[in-house]
C-alpha cells in the first residue's frame, strides 16, 4: 500500500501543509499540541476537505479539489481509533465489531463471525456480549481496534490510542497493537506523546510542529540528530 | 510516641473538616422556612385532593359512563397526540439543532411559544385557522376535501399537540446538540452511509432523550384543558377529555370529578418517577 499526501489544509489562522508518503510500515506523527497531528488524520479519514493538493491510496484518489474528487469517509479504504475509543455504547463488544462488516455489506452471521474471530485474536472472545460501560479501559482500545481492523481497511490511523491507559496495560496493548499490525500488514498513522510507543510500534517517526514536517526519519536518526527543540525534549521526558 | 502524635493531629484535623463541612451545608433559618411554606403550597392541595376521595365507590366513579369515556378519549388522543408529536417534533429539533440558517432563533421561539402561550389562545388560534365557517383553512378544507376538524376527535389531537409538542422538541435538541458528533464521525469511517448511521447509531444513542421528550409532551397532552374545550368544544364520548370532564363533574358529581382527578395526578406522579434520573441528575 502507498499513501501519498501532498495537502494544504486551512482552519482559521491555522494552515496544515504536508507532503506524506508512506509505504507499509507504522508510522508515528508527534509534535506539541495545535501542530495539526489530529488534523492531519481527521484530513486522511475524509472527516476535513483539503483546500489544494491530493490524497492518494494506491491507485485511489481520494482527495483532489483540482478535479473535483472528494470520497466521503464512509467511502475510503481507511479505519480510525481514537484516545477515547468511541464504542457505540448501545452495542455489546462483538456487534462493535460487526459494525463496520455490516456497514460494507457482509451479512449478520458472517460479520458475527468476523468479530467474534478478532475478539479471540485480541484475548477478550469472554466479553463479546458485553456493553463498553463493563469492559475495562484496555479491554475497549482492543475492540476500538479491532472495530478499526475488522474491515480490513488499507490504513488505519490511530489518535492517541494508548493515552487514557494506566502504564501496564498500555505496554500489554501497544505490544498487541505491534504484534497485530505486522501480522495484518496494515499501514498505520500513529499519533503519539510517547516515546515508549514509538519504540514499540513504529518504524519511522515524523516530526509535525506549526502544521509543518519538520522531520521525519528512523527513532534512532532522530536520536543521533534532533530537528527541533521538540524531539529532544521528548527524549528526557 | 511520634505516630501516636501523628495519628492525634490527623484525627483533629478530619475534626475540623467535619466541622467545616456541617457549617457549610447549613441552610440560614429565614431560607429553610420559606422553602418550607413554598413545599406546603403545593403539598397541601395534592393531599387534601387524595384525603377527599372517596375509595370505596372509586371504581364505580371511575366507571360511570362519563367518567370512562373521558379516560378513554383520554388517552386515545394523548397517545395520538404524543406519536404526531414524535413524527413532527423530532425533524423540528434535528433541524433546530443540526442546521443553520437565518432565522433559526426565530424558528425556535415560534415552536416553543406555545409553552407560554395561554392555551385558550392556541385554541383561539386553531379555531381561526381551521374553523369551518371562520377560519383561514378550514372553509377550504371542508369545500374541498369535505373536511371538518372543530368539534371533533381529531381537534383534541391538534390541540393537544400544539400545546404538547414544544416540550418534546425542546427536550429532543438538547439531546441531539449533546451528542458528540465523533460518534457519527466513527460509524462514517467504518462505511456506514448517512442513513445507517441515523438508524444505527443517532436514533440508539438518542433513545432516553427520545422517551423523555415523549413522556413530557405526553403527560402535557393529557392535562390538555384550555386549547382542547376552546377548538375542539366539550362533547361527551367525541371531544370531552378527562380535564373537560373534571371541570364538569365538579359541578353535577364531585366524588367522581375528584376521582378522576386523582387518576391524572397519579399519572404525573408516574411519568415523574420514570424521569426522575434525567431530571434530577441521578444516575442509575
Amino acid at each position: 500500500m502507498t499513501l501519498h499526501a501532498a495537502i494544504k489544509v486551512e482552519a482559521g489562522s491555522f494552515s496544515l501543509e504536508i507532503d506524506l508518503r508512506i509505504g507499509d510500515e507504522v508510522v508515528a506523527v508527534v509534535g506539541p499540541n495545535g501542530a495539526g497531528k489530529t488534523t492531519l488524520l481527521r484530513t486522511l479519514a475524509g472527516l476535513i476537505a483539503i483546500q489544494s493538493g491530493e490524497i492518494v491510496i494506491d491507485d485511489l484518489i481520494v482527495d483532489r479539489p483540482d478535479t473535483d474528487v472528494f470520497l466521503l469517509p464512509e467511502a475510503r479504504p481507511i479505519g480510525i481509533a481514537f484516545q477515547d475509543y468511541l464504542l457505540f455504547p448501545h452495542l455489546t463488544a462483538s456487534e462493535n465489531i460487526a459494525f463496520g462488516l455490516r456497514a460494507s455489506g457482509h451479512g449478520r452471521r458472517a460479520a458475527k463471525e468476523i468479530a467474534e474471530h478478532w475478539l479471540e485474536r485480541l484475548g477478550i472472545v469472554a466479553q463479546s456480549d458485553s456493553l463498553p460501560s463493563a469492559l475495562s479501559g484496555g479491554q475497549q482500545q482492543r475492540v476500538a481496534l479491532a472495530r478499526a481492523l475488522a474491515r480490513d481497511p488499507k490504513l488505519i490511523l490511530l489518535d492517541e490510542p494508548f493515552a487514557a491507559l494506566d502504564a501496564a496495560t498500555r505496554g500489554e496493548v501497544s505490544d498487541e497493537l505491534s504484534i497485530l499490525l505486522r501480522t495484518v500488514g496494515t499501514t498505520a498513522l500513529l499519533v503519539t506523546h510517547e516515546l515508549r510507543d514509538i519504540e514499540r510500534v513504529a518504524d519511522r517517526v515524523i516530526v509535525l510542529e506549526g502544521g509543518r514536517c519538520v522531520q521525519t526519519g528512523s527513532l534512532e536518526e532522530l536520536r543521533m540528530q534532533p530537528a527541533t527543540p521538540f524531539f529532544s525534549a521528548l527524549q528526557r521526558g | 510516641m511520634g505516630s501516636a502524635r501523628f495519628g492525634l493531629r490527623a484525627s483533629l484535623r478530619r475534626r475540623r473538616t467535619r466541622l467545616l463541612a456541617r457549617a457549610q451545608r447549613r441552610i440560614p433559618f429565614p431560607v429553610l422556612l420559606a422553602g418550607l411554606i413554598g413545599l406546603a403550597f403545593f403539598l397541601l392541595p395534592l393531599l387534601s385532593l387524595v384525603v377527599r376521595v372517596s375509595w370505596g365507590s372509586l371504581w364505580s366513579d371511575l366507571s360511570s359512563p362519563v367518567a370512562f369515556q373521558a379516560l378513554r378519549l383520554s388517552l386515545e388522543c394523548s397517545l395520538a397526540s404524543t406519536a404526531l408529536s414524535l413524527i413532527l417534533g423530532v425533524p423540528l429539533a434535528w433541524i433546530l439543532a443540526r442546521a443553520h440558517f437565518p432565522g433559526r432563533a426565530l424558528v425556535r421561539a415560534i415552536v416553543l411559544l406555545p409553552m407560554v402561550l395561554p392555551p385558550v389562545v392556541g385554541g383561539v388560534a386553531l379555531l381561526f385557522a381551521f374553523g369551518r365557517s371562520n377560519g383561514v383553512f378550514g372553509p377550504w378544507l371542508f369545500h374541498n376535501f369535505g373536511i371538518q376538524l372543530t368539534f371533533t376527535p381529531a381537534a383534541v389531537v391538534m390541540a393537544e399537540t400544539f400545546v404538547a409538542m414544544p416540550f418534546l422538541v425542546i427536550t429532543v435538541e438538547s439531546g441531539i446538540r449533546s451528542l458528540d458528533p465523533r460518534f457519527e464521525e466513527v460509524a462514517q469511517t467504518l462505511g456506514a452511509s448517512p442513513r445507517r448511521v441515523f438508524w444505527r447509531v443517532i436514533l440508539p444513542l438518542l433513545r432516553p432523550t427520545l422517551f423523555a421528550g415523549a413522556a413530557l409532551a405526553w403527560a402535557r397532552a393529557l392535562g390538555e384543558f384550555g386549547a382542547t374545550i376552546t377548538f375542539a368544544g366539550n362533547i361527551t364520548s367525541r371531544t370531552q377529555t378527562t380535564p373537560l370532564a373534571v371541570y364538569l363533574l365538579l359541578e353535577s358529581n364531585p366524588p367522581a370529578a375528584i376521582a378522576l382527578s386523582v387518576v391524572l395526578l397519579a399519572v404525573s406522579l408516574a411519568v415523574l418517577v420514570l424521569l426522575r434520573d434525567r431530571w434530577f441528575g441521578l444516575k442509575r
